[in-house]
């Protein structure tokens, strides 16, 4: 894998000064931490890893799958994690010193490890799938919500590991006790986290992660709901809209970047007369061969294009463009016409004529990227709140309908509630500007990237140096158009004012404004908003649109799945909600066990009874039925999902056994998507995961 | 002991038939004592991938585990290596490892070696049943494909493979959000220089880019790296994991990237350019090595068939992952019947043009390549010393040079062996008629075996 990337991939500058600033800034910030986190560095950059820092994580359910994925998030450095578990432990420790010197005073206690799944005090179970629960604990029968928090924190310093001493059911209970008295309830409870993780939580029409879902899309926290169950592993992704900026902000990302229309001289010549002027300093006619294989590639298609509108309609359209196919030849023609030595390699017109398209096909101030559509979405958008202004007044029929679980605030909101609306708004008030500049200045932000090309050093450090000062420039036209229409907006939002004075202030665009629009503009083709569907969508909600979504996610193969089959996964989805549904029927899993956990001292008769293949059988016949009325309900394919009789019986045998392995592959993917949530970066799942660990293959697909 | 008790989430599937079970699986507590006392699992390398397989087997049930490598922790592994500690910065990743996990799983026996995979004798590599491999390097996995290959044992008359002799490989290798797996049944399936061109060989900026046009802080980096270094400091071996080199290298790369006017030569950029760091995150290797320990589990208990045979994943766009069957090679030069390499340069190349060639190669990939003509003569020798001394003026002269002189002091053609080819390539190179060949036996310590490679010279 290591040659994956071919070095040829560089960076090359970008708006220096402002980029220099910031690394000296997060350098100073954090001196240590950069030798431990360079290799992560290097995949989502300074400013992902910012993010990642800064983000608060809760997990609810702290076996194997949970402790999995929050060991991948504590690694890269996340900045809180509060892990809690599903059930109260009905005995155990309550207090934090139940490590290290306090120790001795616990060893009295005396726990029934029989009945740990239902107490969730660490148990033998635990032994053999969750890394984070120790021999220890279970003599000592901690919590293992107090365990994984302690040997979590263990792997890094920088991130503050903490257990709640509350179970979901409790929490839950409270925070509706609290509603009732005029206090914030779930909604203010999940807004103060980055992104939540649940792990091992059934989906069933009572189940508390209904609850905790709906409340999350209402404040807009992302969920990240992660499962292993036998051989079959899932990871959904639940968040109204996801907005992402680029594929990934590590070195060498800017040079990446394509160029633009704007800069290979299709704008006109007024618009950016200094590049235009550097244009034409070069005279193919007094080239000698030397030189000429040494011109940059857009000096060569800015010539090109003026010549061929010299000569097409006798020079009388200034403003032609080369769109049809006999254009293109007519093209290639002045292009060898200019090339000195035909026999001799002159890379920089190989290069010239695979770029054509950005004078032929790309106009100036054109939204690419699916960048248009976006654009107008941000034209109903709060620059101040984020929301739409029909939600937040600011278009004077506001409702002040509150979506982001900041309704009833008294206090200083939570840090990542805050946090969450500033991003929001200042990705929508970007884009709103974006049309707003394009109408004024004729073109999009120009990106201060320039991509490696043939060239000789002079001309490529002048061609980057007008491309630096143009994109500072543009940055700060940008930068007043953003204040300007905060400015307007801010005396509308109805959002806004329900805040302390304090929190007003950091909704508006920051002193440090300037670096944050120059990464904005920097981002300019990565502006992506994923989605998602609403949890409780999940099992009976067929959309018109979303055959449409399934048939994109059926073919978002990146090209080499032409013959992928994820009908296995398909149905593996299906059976997963089916499990749910026959769990609230019947108190267990299909193939579960009713005795939960094995006794340590297990005679053979014991382990023969829990072990039962009867029990499978029996299983079987009742969970087909389940099985067969969810399929039926769920939208995940055109075709429906064909339920095959042996997978079903292969589900039931796997008797939700949290495997290991099937965990960490579940958990590597969900710390992977929460990622992207915190960073910004990348492209979401949409949005669910499918692993087969019978195949050693996976699906992802809209569910 | 209570190992029921504890693995009862692995002991539910091993206990219990299914119908998507291995067509050898039977079901009962034997397979679970199976992997804990008997089945020995070799683990190749201790880094992203390394500790997590450990962790990952050893929850597997898994209790005879031996694991290699021959590194030392350095402080960024910690983003992702979670058996290491910021004190263990400069120990035996092998032995650190090792220990983490038997004191947190205690029934299962970690052994470590602190060692470099190639110096260990065929014997040590019998023991196992399994070897599951997380390198970071092709070259290192390109030789342990080979030497399992190496270790099959073959009926005398029938030439039928032993199935004793079978040490079945999980490879698992990751890059950023990107990543793979296999399984590879030496004899049977596809193996790891079959598929080399999955992995493209690293592309190397042009040496008269670095020296003549530099743009990129990259160029002014490589300049002082591979230029500056052997001037200056000569005869004095560049050490990438030597802070003061790498720092070296980059004060230099400044002053010229200074001159030039170009921005952005960083230490990091210069490490990550000298070293070819590869990007690393937590979770991609926790999937691949996951993924691949599960495979290990099927192996070892017939819970499920193997996967067949190769899965990519990339978890930028989405989470995309696919499975599917490799191809064994017929001309596979470890498990198929290699045929000569054939390559192409002009004629007035030099002999080290064609050892950049060779190196370049996605088939070859030779970087130190020792160079006979096919008659055993010697033409170009990189080690050892002595020899290397005595064909190093080979390294500037001209190949159709080299070839016309080689004919003259023999008085027939390089290609002594092919008489055929005698005639065709005379003395006197004639552009009309069809190119000289030159025919050369290539050895390299990337190569498993010496490679016969045909060099047209245009
Ligand atoms: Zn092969």
């Amino acid at each position: 894998m290591s040659q994956l990337r071919g070095s040829d991939e560089s960076v090359s500058g970008d708006a220096a000064c402002l980029e220099e600033k910031e690394k000296t800034r997060s350098k100073m910030a954090q001196p240590s931490s950069a030798g431990r986190y360079d290799r992560q560095l290097r995949v989502w950059g300074e400013r992902g890893q910012e993010l990642v820092e800064r983000a608060r994580i809760c997990l609810i359910g702290s076996s194997a799958t949970g402790t999995e994925t929050i060991k991948n998030l504590v690694l890269p450095g996340v900045g809180a994690v509060q892990v809690m578990d599903t059930q109260s432990p009905s005995c155990g420790l309550r207090s934090h010193g139940c490590y290290g010197a306090t120790d001795a005073s616990h060893t009295g206690a005396t726990h029934s490890t029989a009945d740990a799944d239902t107490t969730q005090i660490c148990a033998a179970r635990d032994l053999g799938s969750n890394f984070f629960v120790t021999e220890d604990d279970v003599r000592h029968g901690r919590p293992r919500a107090v365990a994984v928090a302690h040997w979590l924190q263990e792997l890094n310093d920088a991130v503050v590991c903490t257990a709640e001493h509350i179970s979901l059911d409790e929490l839950l209970e409270k925070l509706d006790a609290d509603n009732e008295r005029g206090k914030s309830g779930v909604e203010m409870w999940v807004a103060q986290f980055s992104v939540l993780v649940v792990a091992q939580m059934p989906f069933s029409e009572r189940a508390p992660l209904r609850r905790l879902a709906a409340a999350c899309w209402s404040a807009r926290v992302p969920l990240v709901w992660c499962r292993s169950y036998g051989h079959y592993g899932m990871v959904r992704v639940i968040d109204r809209e996801i907005l992402t900026y680029s594929g990934g902000g590590g070195e060498g990302a800017d040079a990446r970047q394509p160029l633009d229309a704007s800069v290979t001289g299709s704008a006109s010549p007024e618009l950016w007369p200094e590049l235009h002027a550097f244009y034409d300093s070069f005279d193919f006619a007094a080239l000698d061969s030397a030189a000429t294989r040494l011109v940059p590639y857009p000096v060569i298609l800015s010539k090109a294009l003026h010549e061929w509108r010299e000569k097409h309609n006798g020079g009388e359209d200034h403003h032609a463009f080369p769109n049809l196919r006999k254009h293109r030849t007519e093209l290639q023609q002045i292009l060898d016409g200019w090339r000195k030595s035909p026999q001799c390699d002159e890379e920089n017109f190989d290069e010239a004529m695979r770029k054509l398209r950005l004078i032929c096909d790309v106009r100036p101030g054109e939204l690419q990227h699916g960048l248009a559509p976006l654009v107008a979405d941000a034209e109903h958008m709060c620059g101040i709140c984020g929301e739409e202004q029909e939600v937040c007044g600011g278009s004077g029929s506001g409702t002040g309908r509150d979506v982001s679980g900041l309704k009833n605030i008294h206090s200083q909101p939570p840090e990542a509630a805050m946090h969450r609306m500033r991003s929001r708004a200042h990705y929508w008030l970007f884009l709103r500007c974006v049309r707003a500049f394009v109408d004024q200045f004729g073109d999009v932000p120009v990106t201060a990237a320039l991509p490696d090309m043939v060239s000789d050093t002079e001309s490529y450090v002048a061609l980057q140096r007008i491309f630096h000062a143009r994109a500072r420039l543009d940055v700060e036209r940008m930068t007043a158009l953003m204040r300007q229409q905060q400015i307007k907006d801010s005396a509308r939002c109805s959002r806004m004012r329900l805040l302390p004075a304090s929190a007003r202030e950091r909704l508006l665009v920051e002193p440090d404004a300037e670096q944050h629009v120059a990464y904005l503009c920097k981002s300019l083709r990565g502006f992506r908003a994923t989605r998602t569907r609403a949890p409780d969508d999940t099992r009976y909600g067929r959309h018109p649109e979303d055959s449409e979504l399934v048939a994109q996610s059926n073919n978002s193969g990146g090209g080499t799945g032409g013959e992928k089959d994820d009908g296995v996964e398909f149905a593996v989805c299906a059976l997963l909600f089916a499990a749910d549904a026959f769990h609230e029927l019947q108190g267990r899993f299909p193939g579960q066990p009713p005795l939960r956990a094995l006794p340590v001292d297990a005679s053979d008769d014991q382990q023969v009874a829990f072990f039962s293949e009867q029990l499978v059988e029996e299983d079987c016949a009742l969970f087909r039925g389940v099985a067969q009325s969810v399929a039926a309900q769920m939208a995940l394919s055109p075709q429906g999902v064909a339920l095959d009789g042996n997978l079903i019986k292969e589900f039931v045998r796997c008797g939700a056994a949290e495997l290991h392995t099937v965990a960490s592959v579940v958990g590597g993917v969900a710390a992977q998507e929460a990622v992207k949530l915190l960073t910004g970066q990348f492209q979401p799942l949409n949005n669910t995961f499918i692993f087969d660990g019978v195949r050693g293959a996976s699906a992802s697909f809209i569910a | 002991m209570g190992d029921a008790a504890r693995f009862a989430d692995v002991e539910l599937l091993l206990r219990r038939a299914g119908p998507l079970a291995h067509a050898a699986f039977e079901a009962g507590p034997e397979n679970g004592a199976f992997i804990a006392s008997q089945c020995r699992v070799l683990v190749i390398g201790a880094g992203g991938l390394g500790c997590e397989l450990l962790k990952d087997l050893a929850l597997s049930g898994f209790a005879r585990i031996d694991i290699v490598d021959m590194d030392v922790i350095d402080v960024s592994n910690l983003n992702r290596q979670f058996l290491f500690r910021a004190h263990d910065v400069g120990r035996s990743k092998a032995e650190v490892a090792a220990a983490f996990v038997r004191a947190r799983v205690p029934r299962c026996n970690v052994t470590a070696h602190n060692a470099d995979i190639t110096q260990l004798p065929a014997d040590f590599y019998r023991q196992f049943n399994l070897v599951v491999s997380g390198l970071d390097s092709i070259d290192a996995r390109r030789w342990l494909n080979a030497f399992l290959f190496s270790l099959l044992e073959r009926d005398a008359t029938s030439g039928e493979i032993d199935p004793a002799s079978i040490i079945p490989l999980v490879d698992g290798g990751t890059e950023g959000f990107l990543g793979q797996a296999r399984v590879i049944i030496p004899g049977f399936l596809a193996c790891f220089e079959c598929t080399l061109d999955l992995f493209p060989p690293q592309r190397n900026f042009p040496l008269c880019t670095i020296a003549n046009t530099p743009r990129l802080p990259e160029h002014c980096i490589e300049y002082a790296h591979v230029v500056l270094w052997p001037d200056v400091r000569h005869g004095e071996r560049f050490d990438a994991d030597d802070p003061a080199h790498v720092q070296w290298v980059f004060e230099r790369a400044l002053a010229r990237a200074t001159q030039y006017g170009i921005q952005n030569v960083t230490l990091r950029l210069t490490q990550g350019v000298v070293k070819n760091v590869i990007p690393a995150v937590a979770s991609t290797n926790a999937v691949i090595a996951a993924v691949c320990a599960h495979e290990c589990l099927k192996l070892a208990s017939y819970l499920a068939p193997s996967m067949n045979n190769y899965m990519m994943y990339n978890g930028e766009a989405g989470v995309y992952s696919y499975t599917y069957q490799n191809q064994r090679r017929p001309d596979c030069a470890v498990c198929g019947v290699p045929v000569p390499r054939r390559l192409g340069i002009s004629a007035g190349s030099t002999l080290n043009e064609l050892l950049d060639l060779i190196a370049a190669d996605a088939e070859l990939r030779a970087r130190s390549p020792s160079l006979r003509w096919i008659s055993g003569h010697a033409l170009y020798y990189s080690a050892p010393p002595a020899l290397h001394v005595q064909t190093s003026a080979n390294a500037e002269r001209s190949l159709i040079d080299l070839f016309r002189a080689w004919h003259m002091q023999n008085g027939l053609a390089p290609d002594a062996r092919d008489a055929a080819n005698e005639s065709e390539n005379g003395p006197v190179v004639d552009a009309q008629r069809s190119p000289p060949v030159m025919k050369l036996s290539v050895a390299d310590p990337h190569l498993p075996h010496v490679r016969e490679v045909h060099v047209e010279l245009l």
